[in-house]
């Protein structure tokens, strides 16, 4: 599966990095995990704060000195997610990114990442080692519902490019999106259009696969209950992947039992098949649904749960910030980044789904309480302008 | 459990349902409730005073929020307060005043001079009000908003809110009047994804209110039907601005840290981001040190409510982006945070407005005053207050501008959150939202009204009133607050030592609007009237300012005369401009017509006349009629400087009969010699209770006067009840044991005689007998040689009363004396008749 043309941006520099990220058992740790982990952050903060202004001047405001770095992942110096979505950071030069992307935005604040052939590359090789992992590639050609936007002249944004890329692991047969071009650069979600195909994949009786948004999917499946259709029974191999959040629907988002109960309902999809995808623009690495719905985090990325005050690491079963460290980034200073999700990490065995990893619940956003105050706030302000 | 109330009754989710269904049945159940807002004001205020009082229930109350979690129990009694103070009757009057113009504005108000086109402000109907639960107090003052202007509320509250709202209510309504608008009143707690039950009751809506967030106002205008009026008020940003001038004014600090501090920041007038104009960075630098100690020294006195983790981490993000930006640039961010995370100042050297994470959080940036706009204006629809510190030459051009970019209120540092009644609220005056203006014109016989509320009985339900009685001197006595004194007038002490009666303007416009009315009842047309103002002025007397103020209300041609002694010039004016209308006291005009007799004789201009102060006799009229061709003499209006105008005079009241004011005053008729109702129409004291004076409670005074009711319906249509004036009180005088009546003794001459002038009565006593002499004007008659005898039989021949005494008993002397009219004996300062004159204590 590895990509043959995929390398590290320089080979010398990043040679742990480059180790770390071919790995093909996401869930498994090799030998020498520790050090291979520590020495690829060691690589990549090198890395960037040679090729960032930005980055090696906050290195020095914090006085952090990887020369003489111990190694605990702790003390990295941690970005905020919100920072990319107000400056324009790079560390490659501008003839090496391949993709801009721009994250489709929960409170109207746009995200611009960019990425290197590398940072892209990697990112996406570890989805294909995790559907390895799952068994998840297939032969046989499958019908694809893609609740994601229909491709169009210059459009950057995220989970559109995401989606598209996902039906390499199986043949594809038809392939229908459920939020269509309008043809004026927007999209229109097609919602009869989208209980058609699904009826119509039911009878061809091939493996489907539904990957994006949930919140299209399931308007889908509460209007066939709403208008009595007969429940389908898709092809038991079928999957569902999705991802990218309610976005603007937050306010109508059910509990995630509950829809996996009207998937299975409504089209016959086992349980076990339906799974939920965490990532962001700001941070790629792919943080996927086991079986008993948990995201188990991968061999390529350590997560800090910090608190909401002081920002000191909580260790597992407590709230507070999320902090992802992975080294898989060149193009960004994103390798260790402060999520705006509040998040609790627990430990492998609390699953029980067999994988080897930690694993974390999302439990919302920082924000400012909506039933205390009458003062605007931020996220509500910005929306004046988008 | 019962969460929800439902007009009066606490109901639970099925019941809720079951009426849901036949909501259209409950909201015109609404519309059959006849809503007086006087006695919604009352009602408010015996609340807000029940709630100071009663412990118990304010205990409770509080208990709730408390319980619930809504609030700390200082908040809970903050809320409780604001409510108190929002729900009295002169704060719920100034705030009417302030939107409205008026403390009534469903009064229908003639607007054109000649036309019969009315206008009123109408309830929009059926209210839906969503409320966000970030104030335990909001829902409830929202409530209230809607109450007061007539609406049918139906207050949406969300599903997990606290009892506080329905609890409130519940009380509210156990007033034995308020009760009778609780068809006004449901409140829900429902959530917004039951959008079943919303889209029912939103099908109903005639107005939506709408509390919150832009978010949650995208839902509720997609399901406003399109024939309500929808009315957000949104959540707001508010800022600080210092100009150069005043960066080294070492004061602005405390007040900017007051701003910052008050209700932990979280109002929507306080202060998130404050710009320094044209500041360099070293000197946002120096102006956050500066700002630090005043934060630390405010940090010290209060104390300080914490955030929740969701708030705590929303302010940790904005910090440590402010961090990261350092290492962007030089001199581009800092941050100066307390150790114990209790405030924190952040530096930006960028100009845009930022919003903070607030919790005694601020943004310092720096602004050039000629990219204000540019920089605020796309944000105009979300500022608010301006918490501004510069020098007076600076403050036209900046006020400008703000106003330009979308605030609509600047106040100074130290005061951002600070408010006043009446105050419009984000640019508009929020109770005419919740009412429609309508208009009305019929030519069906209404031309001389000045409203058409009295097409109907008001009939003011008043509860608590004392059984005792008010007296001039309890009126005298009575205690009110300096900020409701105003305007001061003379009232009566003609005799001895001078009384004051004192007003708000406020109630002075109001009693001069109605004034007005009558006027127009009693014909006066504004269109064509060309009006001589002929009262006494000066010496804190009102009749001339109040009859100016009056015919300036109906925009009517005046000549601000005065009771000019010079009756030449006054006679001269008069005919020179050709003046129909006189308005003056009788007295004075009698001896105008008499000094100018040949002058009105021949030219014969004066059409009409409205009186005053005291009243005309039978034959006085008689004669203005048929030697000067007067077509018109009626009372301007029937009142008394204390309580204002009481009654008022239609074109079809005999005299003496008058309508009520029946929106400005409540009228009972007691007995002569007991405090209780009289029967039917017989006579007895007027006894009135005025609605809505600032600052005094006028309940049941006794005026002094003497009437009965007239029962029959007046033919000009109006349903304002109608009494007969009966003389005063003070007409009724004792001599000898026994009671005799000056208006008996007006009647014998006028009848009797034809007598026309004033007279007067003088009792002193002669050794041991009480004597009255009855003087009379020896101008009066040519055809009886002795005037005075023959007056005197006349008397003893008609008084049997007076027989009695003075011919069977001998115990009273009474003699007549025909002097010279200008011997009577008048008051000082108004020149007028004092009838008895009592000399026996002297």
């Amino acid at each position: 599966m590895k990509k043959p043309n995929l390398k590290v941006p320089d080979q010398k520099k990043l040679k742990s990095t480059q180790e770390l990220c071919f790995f093909e058992h996401p869930y498994t740790q090799p030998k020498n995990y520790v050090e291979l982990f520590a020495g690829a952050m060691s690589e990549v903060i090198k890395w960037h704060e040679e090729k960032s202004q930005f980055y090696a001047q906050l290195l020095k405001n914090l006085k952090f000195n990887v020369e003489k770095w111990s190694g605990d992942l702790e003390e990295i110096p941690v970005v905020p997610a919100d920072f990319f979505k107000l400056h324009e950071i790079k560390s490659v030069r501008e003839q090496d990114i391949v993709l801009h992307v721009t994250s489709s935005g929960t409170t109207g604040q746009k995200s611009q990442i960019f990425f290197d052939e590398w940072s892209l590359g990697s990112a996406q090789l570890m989805v294909d080692f995790i559907f390895e992992e799952y068994h998840w590639t297939q032969t046989t050609p499958a019908n694809y519902l893609l609740y994601s936007y229909e491709p169009q002249r210059d459009l950057k944004l995220g989970t559109s490019y995401t989606d598209n890329f996902l039906t390499k692991y199986a043949p594809v047969k038809n392939l229908v999106y459920a939020l269509k071009s309008n043809g004026k650069s927007g999209h229109d979600f097609d919602l009869y259009g989208s209980i058609r195909v699904l009826q119509d994949f039911a009878e061809q009786g091939l493996p489907v696969r539904i990957f994006g948004f949930p919140s299209f999917f399931y308007f889908t499946l509460q209007r066939m209950v709403d208008l009595c259709h007969k429940p389908l029974k898709l092809h038991p191999d079928s999957l569902v992947f999705l991802g990218g959040g309610w976005k603007g629907y937050a306010d109508q988002e059910i509990d995630k039992r509950k829809f996996y109960e009207l998937v299975e309902s409504q089209l016959g999809i086992p349980n076990e098949r339906l799974r939920d995808g965490f990532g962001s623009v700001e941070h790629s690495v792919p943080y996927v649904e086991c079986k008993n719905h948990n995201f188990h985090v991968p061999i390529y990325s350590k997560v800090i749960i910090r608190d909401f005050t002081s920002l000191n690491a909580l260790g597992y079963g407590k709230r507070g910030f999320l902090q992802f460290i992975s080294p898989y980034i060149t193009s960004v200073p994103a390798h260790s980044i402060m999520m705006g999700d509040l998040a609790v990490l627990y430990p492998a065995k609390d699953c029980g789904c067999g994988v080897q990893s930690d694993w974390f619940t999302i439990l919302g956003r920082a924000g400012i309480s909506k039933n205390k105050s009458c003062a605007i706030a931020a996220s509500e302000l910005l929306r004046g302008f988008s | 459990m019962k969460k929800h109330f439902w007009q009066g009754d606490a109901v639970d989710d099925e019941e809720f349902k079951k009426r849901l269904v036949n909501l259209n049945a409950h909201i015109l159940k609404g519309h059959k409730v006849e809503f007086k807002i006087d006695e919604f004001l009352r009602a408010c205020d015996r609340f807000s005073k029940r709630l100071v009082s009663d412990v118990a229930l304010r205990k409770s109350l509080t208990q709730v929020l408390v319980d619930s979690g809504e609030s700390n129990s200082i908040d809970a009694e903050v809320a409780i307060d604001e409510i108190v103070s929002f729900i009295e009757e002169k704060a719920l009057r100034t705030k009417l005043n302030a939107e409205f113009g008026s403390d009534n504005p469903f009064r229908s108000q003639k607007v054109s001079k000649p036309r019969p086109i009315f206008e009123s402000w109408f309830p929009l109907g059926f209210l839906v009000q969503f409320l966000a639960s970030n104030a335990p107090s909001l829902a409830v003052l929202s409530a209230f908003e809607g109450l007061l202007t007539g609406n049918i509320n139906f207050i949406k509250l969300s599903k997990n809110s606290s009892d506080f709202t329905i609890r409130f209510f519940e009380e509210f309504f156990k007033d034995a009047v308020a009760k009778t608008w609780q068809n006004l009143l449901i409140v829900a707690k429902i959530s917004s994804s039951e959008k079943e039950i919303l889209a029912k009751v939103m099908s109903e809506a005639d107005g939506v209110v709408a509390w919150g967030s832009e978010e949650s106002f995208l839902e509720i205008r997609k399901m406003t039907p399109s024939r309500a009026r929808l009315i957000e008020w949104g959540h707001r940003i508010s800022f600080s601005y210092v100009t150069q001038s005043k960066i080294s004014d070492s004061k602005i600090y405390d007040q900017i840290a007051k701003d910052v501090f008050v209700f932990d920041q979280q109002s929507c007038s306080s202060p998130q981001c404050l710009f320094v104009e044209d500041a360099s960075f070293a000197q946002l630098e120096q102006f956050a040190r500066d700002l630090k100690s005043a934060f630390v020294k405010r940090a010290r006195l209060e104390k300080l409510n914490m955030p929740s983790d969701l708030e705590s981490a929303e302010i940790t993000r904005t910090v440590l982006v402010a961090e990261t930006e350092k290492a962007l640039h030089e001199n581009f961010t800092d941050v100066i945070e307390d150790e114990k995370k209790q405030w924190r100042i952040l530096i930006d050297n960028r100009a845009g407005l930022r919003a903070s994470p607030l919790y005694r959080t601020i943004w310092i940036k720096p602004m050039k005053r000629d990219h204000l706009l540019e920089v605020l204006r796309p944000l105009s629809q979300y500022l608010q207050t301006v918490g501004l510190s510069c020098e007076r030459d600076e403050l036209y051009c900046l006020m400008q501008e703000f106003f330009k970019a979308g605030a609509t209120r600047v106040r100074p540092v130290g005061a951002m959150v600070e408010s006043y009644a009446g105050e419009p609220h984000d640019g508009v005056s929020a109770l005419t939202r919740y009412m429609k203006k309508v208009s009305l014109e019929q030519e069906c016989g209404i031309e001389q009204y000045a409203t058409l509320d009295d097409l109907h009985l008001n009939h003011i339900q008043l509860i608590n009133l004392p059984e005792k009685l008010m007296t001039k001197e309890d009126f005298q006595n009575m205690k009110r607050p300096k900020d409701s004194e105003e305007l001061f007038f003379k009232s009566g002490g003609s005799s001895g030592e001078s009384k004051i009666s004192v007003f708000t303007y406020l109630d002075y416009h109001r009693q001069m609007r109605f004034a007005a009315d009558g006027l127009l009842a009693a014909g006066l047309n504004p269109a064509e009237d060309r009006c001589m103002n002929l009262f006494f002025s000066g010496g804190l007397y009102g009749s001339f300012l109040s009859i100016f103020s009056v015919l300036e209300d109906l925009r009517a041609v005046q000549f601000p005369m005065t009771a000019q002694m010079d009756f030449d010039f006054v006679g001269q004016m008069i005919v020179s401009h050709k003046v129909n209308v006189l308005m003056g006291m009788p007295s004075y005009l009698m001896q105008l017509f008499e000094a100018k007799s040949a002058l009105f004789k021949k030219n014969q201009i004066v059409k009409k006349i409205f009186f005053g102060g005291e009243a005309f006799s039978k034959k006085q009229i008689e004669r203005l009629k048929s030697d000067f061709g007067i077509e018109s003499i009626v009372s301007a209006t029937y009142g008394s400087v204390d309580m204002g105008p009481l009654g008022y005079q239609c074109a079809y009241s005999p005299q003496g009969v008058h309508h009520l004011h029946q929106n400005l005053h409540h009228l009972e008729i007691v007995e002569l010699d007991q405090d209780k109702p009289v029967q039917k129409n017989h006579p007895g004291r007027l006894i009135f209770t005025s609605y809505g004076r600032q600052g005094l409670n006028l309940l049941r005074y006794d005026i002094g006067d003497l009437g009965a009711w007239v029962n029959e319906a007046c033919e000009c249509g109006r349903l304002a009840p109608r009494f007969e004036l009966l003389g005063r009180h003070g007409d009724i005088f004792r001599a000898s044991g026994a009671f005799f009546n000056y208006n008996k003794f007006a009647q014998i001459l006028s009848n009797e005689m034809s007598y026309a002038h004033e007279f007067q009565i003088i009792i002193d006593k002669d050794k041991t007998n009480d004597r009255l002499t009855v003087m009379i004007d020896s101008s009066a008659s040519t055809t009886e040689t002795d005037l005075a005898s023959y007056t005197k039989r006349i008397f003893l021949v008609k008084y049997p009363e007076l027989f009695e005494l003075v011919t069977d008993e001998k115990s009273l002397e009474l003699k007549v004396s025909a002097i010279d009219k200008t011997q009577f004996l008048r008051s000082r300062g108004s020149g007028k008749l004092l009838r008895i004159v009592d000399q026996r204590g002297t």
